[in-house]
Protein backbone atom coordinates (compact mmCIF):
# COMPACT_ATOMS: atom_id res chain seq x y z
CA UNK A 1 0.00 0.00 0.00
CA UNK A 2 2.76 2.35 0.93
CA UNK A 3 4.42 1.66 -2.42
CA UNK A 4 1.20 2.54 -4.24
CA UNK A 5 0.89 5.80 -2.32
CA UNK A 6 4.46 6.69 -3.14
CA UNK A 7 4.07 5.88 -6.80
CA UNK A 8 0.80 7.84 -7.04
CA UNK A 9 2.36 10.84 -5.31
CA UNK A 10 5.40 10.74 -7.54
CA UNK A 11 3.24 10.33 -10.66
CA UNK A 12 1.21 13.37 -9.68
CA UNK A 13 4.34 15.38 -9.16
CA UNK A 14 5.77 14.26 -12.47
CA UNK A 15 2.52 15.12 -14.19
CA UNK A 16 3.01 18.71 -13.08
CA UNK A 17 4.34 21.09 -15.70
CA UNK A 18 7.75 19.64 -16.34
CA UNK A 19 8.13 21.81 -19.37
CA UNK A 20 7.69 24.95 -17.33
CA UNK A 21 11.33 25.07 -16.41
CA UNK A 22 11.58 28.79 -16.52
CA UNK A 23 12.27 31.41 -13.92
CA UNK A 24 9.02 32.91 -12.74
CA UNK A 25 6.96 29.74 -12.89
CA UNK A 26 6.68 26.48 -10.98
CA UNK A 27 9.59 24.20 -11.77
CA UNK A 28 9.35 20.49 -11.06
CA UNK A 29 12.51 18.47 -11.50
CA UNK A 30 14.77 16.02 -9.73
CA UNK A 31 16.70 12.83 -10.30
CA UNK A 32 16.58 9.07 -10.09
CA UNK A 33 19.57 7.17 -8.78
CA UNK A 34 20.59 3.66 -7.90
CA UNK A 35 23.79 2.12 -6.58
CA UNK A 36 25.52 -1.21 -6.28
CA UNK A 37 28.25 -1.58 -3.67
CA UNK A 38 30.30 -4.39 -2.28
CA UNK A 39 33.23 -4.68 0.11
CA UNK A 40 35.77 -7.50 0.15
CA UNK A 41 37.81 -9.19 2.89
CA UNK A 42 36.50 -6.99 5.70
CA UNK A 43 38.57 -7.72 8.81
CA UNK A 44 36.95 -8.59 12.14
CA UNK A 45 38.27 -9.81 15.48
CA UNK A 46 37.14 -13.31 16.51
CA UNK A 47 38.65 -14.45 19.76
CA UNK A 48 42.01 -12.79 19.51
CA UNK A 49 42.51 -13.39 15.80
CA UNK A 50 41.64 -11.28 12.77
CA UNK A 51 39.41 -13.01 10.25
CA UNK A 52 38.34 -11.59 6.90
CA UNK A 53 34.97 -11.96 5.26
CA UNK A 54 33.45 -10.46 2.12
CA UNK A 55 30.63 -8.03 2.67
CA UNK A 56 27.20 -8.61 1.16
CA UNK A 57 26.67 -6.92 -2.20
CA UNK A 58 24.07 -4.19 -1.77
CA UNK A 59 21.94 -2.88 -4.60
CA UNK A 60 19.97 0.07 -3.32
CA UNK A 61 16.33 0.42 -4.25
CA UNK A 62 16.27 3.06 -6.98
CA UNK A 63 15.44 6.29 -5.24
CA UNK A 64 13.96 9.50 -6.41
CA UNK A 65 14.45 13.10 -5.41
CA UNK A 66 11.67 15.39 -6.58
CA UNK A 67 12.17 19.13 -6.21
CA UNK A 68 9.77 21.97 -6.75
CA UNK A 69 10.80 25.58 -6.90
CA UNK A 70 8.53 28.53 -7.38
CA UNK A 71 9.49 32.18 -7.74
CA UNK A 72 6.40 33.74 -6.20
CA UNK A 73 7.60 37.28 -6.72
CA UNK A 74 10.79 38.97 -7.79
CA UNK A 75 12.12 38.63 -4.25
CA UNK A 76 10.18 35.68 -2.86
CA UNK A 77 10.72 32.00 -3.53
CA UNK A 78 9.63 28.63 -2.12
CA UNK A 79 11.39 25.27 -2.49
CA UNK A 80 10.43 21.68 -1.66
CA UNK A 81 12.78 18.70 -1.84
CA UNK A 82 11.12 15.30 -1.42
CA UNK A 83 13.09 12.09 -1.21
CA UNK A 84 11.67 8.60 -1.78
CA UNK A 85 14.85 6.79 -0.83
CA UNK A 86 13.22 3.67 0.59
CA UNK A 87 10.56 3.39 -2.12
CA UNK A 88 7.94 3.13 0.62
CA UNK A 89 8.11 6.44 2.42
CA UNK A 90 8.52 10.04 1.40
CA UNK A 91 10.98 12.10 3.36
CA UNK A 92 10.72 15.88 3.22
CA UNK A 93 14.38 16.75 2.96
CA UNK A 94 13.75 20.49 2.62
CA UNK A 95 10.79 22.78 2.66
CA UNK A 96 11.40 26.48 2.87
CA UNK A 97 10.37 29.95 1.80
CA UNK A 98 12.65 32.93 1.47
CA UNK A 99 12.46 36.64 0.90
CA UNK A 100 15.34 38.69 -0.42
CA UNK A 101 15.45 42.26 0.90
CA UNK A 102 18.67 42.89 -1.03
CA UNK A 103 21.51 40.77 -2.41
CA UNK A 104 23.19 41.24 0.98
CA UNK A 105 20.21 40.05 3.01
CA UNK A 106 17.85 37.15 2.38
CA UNK A 107 15.76 35.50 5.09
CA UNK A 108 14.96 31.79 4.69
CA UNK A 109 12.58 29.87 6.98
CA UNK A 110 11.67 26.19 7.01
CA UNK A 111 13.61 22.95 6.97
CA UNK A 112 16.84 24.17 5.44
CA UNK A 113 20.19 22.64 4.66
CA UNK A 114 22.94 24.54 6.40
CA UNK A 115 25.41 26.42 4.28
CA UNK A 116 28.35 24.49 5.67
CA UNK A 117 31.58 23.79 3.85
CA UNK A 118 31.65 22.94 0.17
CA UNK A 119 29.18 20.12 0.32
CA UNK A 120 26.29 20.19 2.75
CA UNK A 121 23.91 22.10 0.52
CA UNK A 122 24.73 20.12 -2.58
CA UNK A 123 24.72 16.58 -1.17
CA UNK A 124 21.40 15.96 -2.93
CA UNK A 125 22.97 17.00 -6.21
CA UNK A 126 24.82 13.69 -6.36
CA UNK A 127 24.71 13.33 -10.16
CA UNK A 128 26.72 16.49 -10.67
CA UNK A 129 29.83 16.16 -8.52
CA UNK A 130 32.94 14.04 -8.38
CA UNK A 131 32.66 11.07 -6.06
CA UNK A 132 29.78 8.95 -4.83
CA UNK A 133 30.17 9.05 -1.07
CA UNK A 134 29.83 12.33 0.84
CA UNK A 135 32.85 13.64 2.72
CA UNK A 136 33.14 11.95 6.15
CA UNK A 137 31.90 15.16 7.77
CA UNK A 138 28.46 14.41 6.32
CA UNK A 139 28.48 10.63 6.26
CA UNK A 140 25.12 9.49 7.66
CA UNK A 141 26.80 7.12 10.16
CA UNK A 142 28.81 9.84 11.82
CA UNK A 143 27.53 13.32 11.18
CA UNK A 144 29.51 15.84 13.17
CA UNK A 145 26.66 18.35 12.94
CA UNK A 146 23.00 18.11 11.92
CA UNK A 147 22.47 18.84 8.23
CA UNK A 148 19.38 21.03 8.57
CA UNK A 149 18.42 24.16 10.42
CA UNK A 150 15.29 26.31 10.68
CA UNK A 151 16.03 30.00 10.28
CA UNK A 152 18.77 31.41 8.13
CA UNK A 153 19.97 34.85 7.12
CA UNK A 154 22.33 34.91 4.18
CA UNK A 155 23.65 37.22 1.54
CA UNK A 156 26.45 38.28 -0.73
CA UNK A 157 28.51 41.39 -1.24
CA UNK A 158 31.17 42.21 -3.80
CA UNK A 159 34.51 43.09 -2.30
CA UNK A 160 37.66 43.58 -4.36
CA UNK A 161 37.94 41.11 -7.22
CA UNK A 162 35.42 38.69 -5.74
CA UNK A 163 32.30 38.14 -3.74
CA UNK A 164 31.83 37.54 -0.02
CA UNK A 165 29.01 35.15 0.91
CA UNK A 166 27.79 34.67 4.45
CA UNK A 167 25.09 32.81 6.34
CA UNK A 168 23.95 32.67 9.95
CA UNK A 169 21.43 30.10 11.13
CA UNK A 170 19.69 28.85 14.24
CA UNK A 171 17.01 26.36 15.33
CA UNK A 172 15.64 24.51 18.33
CA UNK A 173 18.82 22.57 18.90
CA UNK A 174 19.86 18.96 18.52
CA UNK A 175 17.29 17.63 20.95
CA UNK A 176 14.50 19.76 19.54
CA UNK A 177 13.92 21.53 22.85
CA UNK A 178 14.09 25.32 22.51
CA UNK A 179 14.82 25.72 26.22
CA UNK A 180 17.82 23.41 26.17
CA UNK A 181 20.15 25.44 24.01
CA UNK A 182 20.43 28.11 21.34
CA UNK A 183 22.58 26.75 18.57
CA UNK A 184 24.24 28.97 16.01
CA UNK A 185 25.67 27.98 12.66
CA UNK A 186 27.68 30.23 10.40
CA UNK A 187 29.50 30.19 7.09
CA UNK A 188 31.68 32.78 5.44
CA UNK A 189 33.42 32.39 2.12
CA UNK A 190 35.07 34.42 -0.58
CA UNK A 191 34.72 33.53 -4.26
CA UNK A 192 37.09 35.12 -6.71
CA UNK A 193 38.76 34.58 -10.08
CA UNK A 194 35.39 34.64 -11.89
CA UNK A 195 34.02 32.12 -9.42
CA UNK A 196 36.80 29.59 -9.96
CA UNK A 197 38.34 29.96 -6.49
CA UNK A 198 36.60 29.64 -3.13
CA UNK A 199 38.02 29.98 0.35
CA UNK A 200 35.79 29.71 3.39
CA UNK A 201 35.16 28.83 7.00
CA UNK A 202 32.10 27.34 8.64
CA UNK A 203 31.28 26.87 12.27
CA UNK A 204 28.64 25.73 14.70
CA UNK A 205 28.06 25.95 18.41
CA UNK A 206 25.43 23.94 20.25
CA UNK A 207 24.82 27.03 22.38
CA UNK A 208 24.80 25.09 25.63
CA UNK A 209 24.32 21.52 26.75
CA UNK A 210 22.16 19.46 24.43
CA UNK A 211 21.07 15.85 23.98
CA UNK A 212 20.97 13.34 21.16
CA UNK A 213 18.11 13.14 18.68
CA UNK A 214 18.42 9.33 18.61
CA UNK A 215 17.38 6.91 21.34
CA UNK A 216 19.93 4.32 22.33
CA UNK A 217 19.38 1.23 20.17
CA UNK A 218 17.57 3.08 17.38
CA UNK A 219 20.48 3.72 15.05
CA UNK A 220 22.82 6.55 14.23
CA UNK A 221 21.93 10.08 15.35
CA UNK A 222 21.25 12.73 12.76
CA UNK A 223 23.41 15.18 14.65
CA UNK A 224 26.75 15.33 16.40
CA UNK A 225 25.53 14.04 19.80
CA UNK A 226 25.93 10.32 20.55
CA UNK A 227 22.92 8.60 22.16
CA UNK A 228 24.63 7.57 25.42
CA UNK A 229 25.10 11.17 26.57
CA UNK A 230 23.09 12.87 29.29
CA UNK A 231 24.33 16.14 27.84
CA UNK A 232 26.87 17.36 25.33
CA UNK A 233 28.14 20.87 24.65
CA UNK A 234 30.07 21.06 21.42
CA UNK A 235 31.34 23.27 18.67
CA UNK A 236 32.48 22.67 15.10
CA UNK A 237 34.95 24.84 13.25
CA UNK A 238 36.74 24.28 9.98
CA UNK A 239 37.89 25.66 6.69
CA UNK A 240 37.62 24.73 3.06
CA UNK A 241 38.91 25.67 -0.35
CA UNK A 242 38.21 24.92 -3.97
CA UNK A 243 40.10 25.80 -7.14
CA UNK A 244 38.89 25.14 -10.64
CA UNK A 245 41.89 25.40 -12.93
CA UNK A 246 40.54 24.87 -16.41
CA UNK A 247 39.44 21.25 -16.49
CA UNK A 248 41.00 20.45 -13.10
CA UNK A 249 39.03 20.81 -9.84
CA UNK A 250 40.84 20.71 -6.49
CA UNK A 251 39.03 20.67 -3.15
CA UNK A 252 40.10 20.42 0.48
CA UNK A 253 38.34 20.70 3.84
CA UNK A 254 39.38 20.34 7.50
CA UNK A 255 37.08 20.21 10.53
CA UNK A 256 37.47 19.90 14.29
CA UNK A 257 34.66 19.39 16.76
CA UNK A 258 35.47 19.46 20.51
CA UNK A 259 32.81 17.97 22.83
CA UNK A 260 32.36 18.43 26.59
CA UNK A 261 30.17 15.55 27.67
CA UNK A 262 28.29 13.96 30.51
CA UNK A 263 27.64 10.25 29.91
CA UNK A 264 24.47 8.52 31.10
CA UNK A 265 25.60 5.68 33.37
CA UNK A 266 22.69 3.36 32.54
CA UNK A 267 23.15 3.85 28.80
CA UNK A 268 26.91 3.31 29.00
CA UNK A 269 26.31 0.07 30.90
CA UNK A 270 23.90 -1.02 28.15
CA UNK A 271 26.38 -0.10 25.41
CA UNK A 272 29.17 -2.08 27.06
CA UNK A 273 27.01 -5.13 27.75
CA UNK A 274 24.98 -5.26 24.52
CA UNK A 275 26.69 -3.29 21.75
CA UNK A 276 30.18 -4.56 22.26
CA UNK A 277 33.15 -2.23 22.69
CA UNK A 278 36.86 -2.66 22.14
CA UNK A 279 39.53 -2.26 24.78
CA UNK A 280 40.18 1.43 24.08
CA UNK A 281 36.48 2.27 24.22
CA UNK A 282 36.06 0.32 27.46
CA UNK A 283 38.97 2.25 28.91
CA UNK A 284 37.31 5.52 27.91
CA UNK A 285 33.93 4.62 29.35
CA UNK A 286 35.12 3.11 32.65
CA UNK A 287 37.32 4.51 35.39
CA UNK A 288 38.75 1.05 35.92
CA UNK A 289 38.70 -0.77 32.58
CA UNK A 290 39.25 -4.17 34.18
CA UNK A 291 36.65 -3.54 36.86
CA UNK A 292 32.97 -4.44 36.93
CA UNK A 293 30.52 -2.53 34.73
CA UNK A 294 28.73 -0.67 37.48
CA UNK A 295 27.27 2.82 37.64
CA UNK A 296 30.03 3.87 40.01
CA UNK A 297 32.71 2.73 37.57
CA UNK A 298 31.37 4.72 34.58
CA UNK A 299 33.41 7.79 33.74
CA UNK A 300 30.61 10.36 33.55
CA UNK A 301 32.29 13.69 32.81
CA UNK A 302 34.70 13.69 29.90
CA UNK A 303 35.66 15.41 26.66
CA UNK A 304 36.73 14.37 23.22
CA UNK A 305 37.49 15.77 19.76
CA UNK A 306 36.27 14.71 16.35
CA UNK A 307 38.57 15.67 13.50
CA UNK A 308 38.35 15.07 9.78
CA UNK A 309 39.82 16.30 6.52
CA UNK A 310 39.79 15.37 2.87
CA UNK A 311 41.45 16.25 -0.40
CA UNK A 312 39.84 15.66 -3.74
CA UNK A 313 41.00 16.19 -7.32
CA UNK A 314 38.86 15.69 -10.40
CA UNK A 315 39.58 16.27 -14.06
CA UNK A 316 37.05 16.84 -16.82
CA UNK A 317 37.85 15.38 -20.23
CA UNK A 318 35.58 16.19 -23.15
CA UNK A 319 35.23 13.30 -25.58
CA UNK A 320 33.01 12.73 -28.59
CA UNK A 321 30.98 10.34 -26.39
CA UNK A 322 30.46 12.77 -23.52
CA UNK A 323 32.34 14.02 -20.47
CA UNK A 324 34.70 11.72 -18.59
CA UNK A 325 35.86 12.79 -15.14
CA UNK A 326 38.45 10.73 -13.31
CA UNK A 327 38.88 11.66 -9.65
CA UNK A 328 40.85 10.77 -6.56
CA UNK A 329 40.01 11.48 -2.91
CA UNK A 330 41.79 11.03 0.39
CA UNK A 331 39.73 11.06 3.61
CA UNK A 332 40.91 11.01 7.21
CA UNK A 333 38.55 10.83 10.18
CA UNK A 334 39.04 10.35 13.93
CA UNK A 335 36.44 9.95 16.66
CA UNK A 336 37.61 8.08 19.74
CA UNK A 337 34.22 8.20 21.47
CA UNK A 338 32.13 6.29 18.93
CA UNK A 339 31.64 2.53 18.89
CA UNK A 340 31.35 0.04 16.02
CA UNK A 341 27.74 -1.02 16.49
CA UNK A 342 25.48 1.12 14.27
CA UNK A 343 22.28 -0.03 15.97
CA UNK A 344 23.51 1.61 19.16
CA UNK A 345 24.39 4.83 17.36
CA UNK A 346 27.94 3.90 16.44
CA UNK A 347 29.92 3.95 13.24
CA UNK A 348 31.30 0.75 11.71
CA UNK A 349 34.36 2.57 10.37
CA UNK A 350 35.78 4.79 13.14
CA UNK A 351 34.05 2.75 15.85
CA UNK A 352 35.64 -0.49 14.67
CA UNK A 353 39.17 0.91 14.74
CA UNK A 354 41.25 0.53 17.90
CA UNK A 355 41.76 4.27 18.17
CA UNK A 356 38.69 5.58 16.32
CA UNK A 357 40.79 6.63 13.34
CA UNK A 358 40.66 5.57 9.71
CA UNK A 359 41.77 6.75 6.28
CA UNK A 360 40.17 6.09 2.95
CA UNK A 361 41.70 6.40 -0.52
CA UNK A 362 39.15 6.54 -3.33
CA UNK A 363 39.83 6.42 -7.05
CA UNK A 364 36.98 6.62 -9.51
CA UNK A 365 35.52 8.14 -12.64
CA UNK A 366 32.26 9.73 -13.65
CA UNK A 367 30.96 9.48 -17.19
CA UNK A 368 28.28 11.82 -18.50
CA UNK A 369 27.17 10.91 -22.04
CA UNK A 370 24.75 13.84 -21.74
CA UNK A 371 24.57 16.36 -18.88
CA UNK A 372 21.43 14.69 -17.48
CA UNK A 373 22.94 11.21 -17.09
CA UNK A 374 25.87 10.24 -14.87
CA UNK A 375 27.44 6.85 -14.31
CA UNK A 376 30.11 6.65 -11.63
CA UNK A 377 32.44 3.84 -10.65
CA UNK A 378 34.84 4.06 -7.74
CA UNK A 379 37.07 1.92 -5.58
CA UNK A 380 38.05 2.71 -1.99
CA UNK A 381 40.68 1.31 0.31
CA UNK A 382 39.71 1.61 4.00
CA UNK A 383 42.71 1.62 6.32
CA UNK A 384 42.76 1.46 10.13
CA UNK A 385 44.21 -0.34 13.16
CA UNK A 386 42.38 -3.36 14.45
CA UNK A 387 43.57 -5.51 17.35
CA UNK A 388 46.93 -3.69 17.25
CA UNK A 389 47.40 -4.57 13.56
CA UNK A 390 47.21 -2.32 10.49
CA UNK A 391 44.37 -3.62 8.32
CA UNK A 392 42.61 -2.54 5.16
CA UNK A 393 39.85 -3.70 2.90
CA UNK A 394 38.63 -2.66 -0.56
CA UNK A 395 35.16 -1.57 -1.53
CA UNK A 396 33.66 -0.74 -4.92
CA UNK A 397 30.56 1.23 -5.84
CA UNK A 398 28.72 1.80 -9.10
CA UNK A 399 26.14 4.53 -9.30
CA UNK A 400 23.81 5.62 -12.11
CA UNK A 401 21.62 8.70 -12.01
CA UNK A 402 19.30 10.53 -14.32
CA UNK A 403 18.19 14.14 -13.93
CA UNK A 404 14.73 15.00 -15.21
CA UNK A 405 12.92 18.28 -15.74
CA UNK A 406 16.15 20.19 -16.45
CA UNK B 1 75.97 17.11 -46.38
CA UNK B 2 73.48 19.23 -44.51
CA UNK B 3 69.85 18.56 -45.29
CA UNK B 4 67.55 21.51 -45.69
CA UNK B 5 65.03 21.87 -42.83
CA UNK B 6 62.67 23.92 -44.98
CA UNK B 7 59.43 22.07 -45.79
CA UNK B 8 59.17 20.97 -49.35
CA UNK B 9 56.80 22.72 -51.73
CA UNK B 10 54.58 19.65 -51.61
CA UNK B 11 54.33 19.75 -47.81
CA UNK B 12 53.57 23.48 -47.87
CA UNK B 13 50.89 22.99 -50.49
CA UNK B 14 49.34 20.18 -48.44
CA UNK B 15 49.37 22.28 -45.28
CA UNK B 16 47.79 25.24 -47.03
CA UNK B 17 45.12 23.03 -48.56
CA UNK B 18 44.29 21.58 -45.15
CA UNK B 19 43.99 25.08 -43.71
CA UNK B 20 41.72 26.16 -46.56
CA UNK B 21 39.50 23.12 -45.97
CA UNK B 22 39.46 23.80 -42.22
CA UNK B 23 38.57 27.46 -42.63
CA UNK B 24 35.93 26.62 -45.20
CA UNK B 25 34.24 24.46 -42.58
CA UNK B 26 34.24 27.31 -40.05
CA UNK B 27 32.49 30.62 -40.24
CA UNK B 28 33.66 33.73 -38.46
CA UNK B 29 30.67 34.37 -36.23
CA UNK B 30 29.96 37.20 -33.91
CA UNK B 31 27.74 36.57 -30.95
CA UNK B 32 25.85 39.33 -29.18
CA UNK B 33 24.85 39.32 -25.54
CA UNK B 34 21.47 41.01 -25.45
CA UNK B 35 18.89 42.50 -23.12
CA UNK B 36 15.41 43.79 -23.87
CA UNK B 37 15.24 46.95 -25.92
CA UNK B 38 13.66 48.80 -23.00
CA UNK B 39 16.10 47.42 -20.42
CA UNK B 40 18.58 49.67 -18.65
CA UNK B 41 20.67 46.75 -17.38
CA UNK B 42 24.32 46.46 -18.27
CA UNK B 43 27.31 44.58 -16.90
CA UNK B 44 31.00 43.99 -17.52
CA UNK B 45 32.27 40.96 -19.43
CA UNK B 46 33.42 39.41 -16.18
CA UNK B 47 30.01 39.89 -14.56
CA UNK B 48 28.26 38.47 -17.61
CA UNK B 49 30.45 35.34 -17.47
CA UNK B 50 29.47 34.84 -13.84
CA UNK B 51 25.78 35.23 -14.70
CA UNK B 52 25.91 32.61 -17.46
CA UNK B 53 27.72 30.12 -15.20
CA UNK B 54 25.41 30.54 -12.20
CA UNK B 55 27.98 32.33 -10.04
CA UNK B 56 26.17 35.67 -9.98
CA UNK B 57 22.42 36.07 -9.69
CA UNK B 58 21.99 39.85 -9.70
CA UNK B 59 22.60 42.75 -12.03
CA UNK B 60 25.10 45.31 -10.68
CA UNK B 61 22.17 47.36 -9.33
CA UNK B 62 20.88 44.41 -7.30
CA UNK B 63 17.97 43.31 -9.49
CA UNK B 64 17.71 39.55 -9.98
CA UNK B 65 18.96 38.46 -13.39
CA UNK B 66 17.00 36.04 -15.58
CA UNK B 67 19.38 34.02 -17.74
CA UNK B 68 18.18 32.84 -21.15
CA UNK B 69 20.20 30.01 -22.62
CA UNK B 70 20.55 28.22 -25.94
CA UNK B 71 23.42 25.91 -25.02
CA UNK B 72 22.24 23.09 -27.30
CA UNK B 73 22.72 25.20 -30.43
CA UNK B 74 25.88 25.77 -32.48
CA UNK B 75 25.93 29.38 -31.32
CA UNK B 76 25.56 28.18 -27.72
CA UNK B 77 28.50 25.80 -27.90
CA UNK B 78 30.70 28.50 -29.45
CA UNK B 79 29.55 31.05 -26.86
CA UNK B 80 30.49 28.91 -23.88
CA UNK B 81 33.81 27.76 -25.35
CA UNK B 82 34.89 31.22 -26.49
CA UNK B 83 33.34 33.65 -23.99
CA UNK B 84 32.98 31.63 -20.80
CA UNK B 85 36.00 29.39 -21.41
CA UNK B 86 34.15 26.21 -20.44
CA UNK B 87 32.39 23.45 -22.30
CA UNK B 88 28.61 23.30 -22.39
CA UNK B 89 28.82 20.10 -20.33
CA UNK B 90 30.84 21.83 -17.58
CA UNK B 91 28.47 24.78 -17.45
CA UNK B 92 25.36 22.58 -17.42
CA UNK B 93 26.88 20.54 -14.61
CA UNK B 94 27.42 23.68 -12.53
CA UNK B 95 23.85 24.81 -13.13
CA UNK B 96 22.49 21.35 -12.27
CA UNK B 97 24.41 21.45 -8.99
CA UNK B 98 22.79 24.77 -8.08
CA UNK B 99 19.31 23.79 -9.23
CA UNK B 100 19.29 20.36 -7.55
CA UNK B 101 20.30 21.95 -4.25
CA UNK B 102 17.66 24.67 -4.50
CA UNK B 103 20.26 27.43 -4.63
CA UNK B 104 19.09 28.73 -7.97
CA UNK B 105 16.46 28.44 -10.64
CA UNK B 106 17.92 27.25 -13.91
CA UNK B 107 18.18 29.36 -17.03
CA UNK B 108 15.27 29.61 -19.44
CA UNK B 109 16.11 27.22 -22.24
CA UNK B 110 15.59 28.19 -25.86
CA UNK B 111 16.35 26.36 -29.07
CA UNK B 112 17.08 29.23 -31.44
CA UNK B 113 18.04 32.88 -31.77
CA UNK B 114 14.41 33.75 -32.41
CA UNK B 115 13.26 32.08 -29.20
CA UNK B 116 16.01 33.81 -27.20
CA UNK B 117 15.07 37.23 -28.58
CA UNK B 118 11.40 36.64 -27.78
CA UNK B 119 12.19 35.53 -24.22
CA UNK B 120 14.64 38.38 -23.57
CA UNK B 121 12.33 41.01 -25.06
CA UNK B 122 9.59 40.05 -22.60
CA UNK B 123 11.65 40.67 -19.44
CA UNK B 124 13.71 43.79 -18.67
CA UNK B 125 15.89 41.76 -16.27
CA UNK B 126 16.68 38.99 -18.74
CA UNK B 127 19.97 38.44 -20.54
CA UNK B 128 20.67 36.06 -23.42
CA UNK B 129 22.90 35.63 -26.42
CA UNK B 130 22.23 35.36 -30.15
CA UNK B 131 24.23 35.37 -33.36
CA UNK B 132 24.94 39.02 -34.16
CA UNK B 133 23.48 38.49 -37.63
CA UNK B 134 20.14 37.74 -35.93
CA UNK B 135 19.96 41.07 -34.04
CA UNK B 136 16.80 43.08 -34.60
CA UNK B 137 14.73 45.85 -32.99
CA UNK B 138 13.36 43.66 -30.20
CA UNK B 139 16.63 43.42 -28.26
CA UNK B 140 19.68 45.52 -27.43
CA UNK B 141 23.29 44.38 -27.63
CA UNK B 142 25.37 44.98 -24.49
CA UNK B 143 28.47 42.95 -25.38
CA UNK B 144 29.89 41.27 -28.49
CA UNK B 145 31.88 38.05 -28.63
CA UNK B 146 33.85 36.99 -31.70
CA UNK B 147 34.07 33.27 -32.19
CA UNK B 148 34.73 30.72 -34.87
CA UNK B 149 31.72 28.50 -35.26
CA UNK B 150 31.90 25.15 -37.01
CA UNK B 151 29.70 25.32 -40.08
CA UNK B 152 27.24 22.44 -39.65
Amino acid sequence: MKHHKLLCSMALLLAAPLAANAQGSLNVYGYFSTRIEKSFAVPDVVGNAIVKEDGVAEWSVPFLNVMMSHQISENGRVFVNLNGSKAGTIDVRNFWGEYSFAPALTVRLGKIYRKFGLYNEILDAVPTYYGIEPPELFDGDHLIVSRTTTLMLYGEHEIGPGQVNYSVSTDNGESGSPAASTPLGYDLNYKFGEGDYTLGISGFTSGGYTTSDAKLGSGSPKSGVLPWMTSDRFTVLGGYGEARLGHLTLQAEYWRSPHTIERDTAKVKEVISKAGVNAAQRARFLKNASGAVTGGNVRVNDSYDVQTYYFRAGYSIETSFGELGPYVQWDWYRNAETIGNKTYGGDDEAGTADDGEFTKLTIGAVFRPVPQVAAKLDFSSHNYRLNATNVSYPEFRFDVSFIFGQ
Amino acid sequence: MIRSRKPSTLVRLATMSALVVLLASMVDAQISIVVAKSSTQTASASELKLMFTGSKFNWPGGTKVVVVDQSESTVGRAFYEKFVGKSVSQVRSEWNKLVLSGQAIGPRKCASDEAVKKSVAENPNAVGFVATSALDESVKEIYRVIAFVKNE
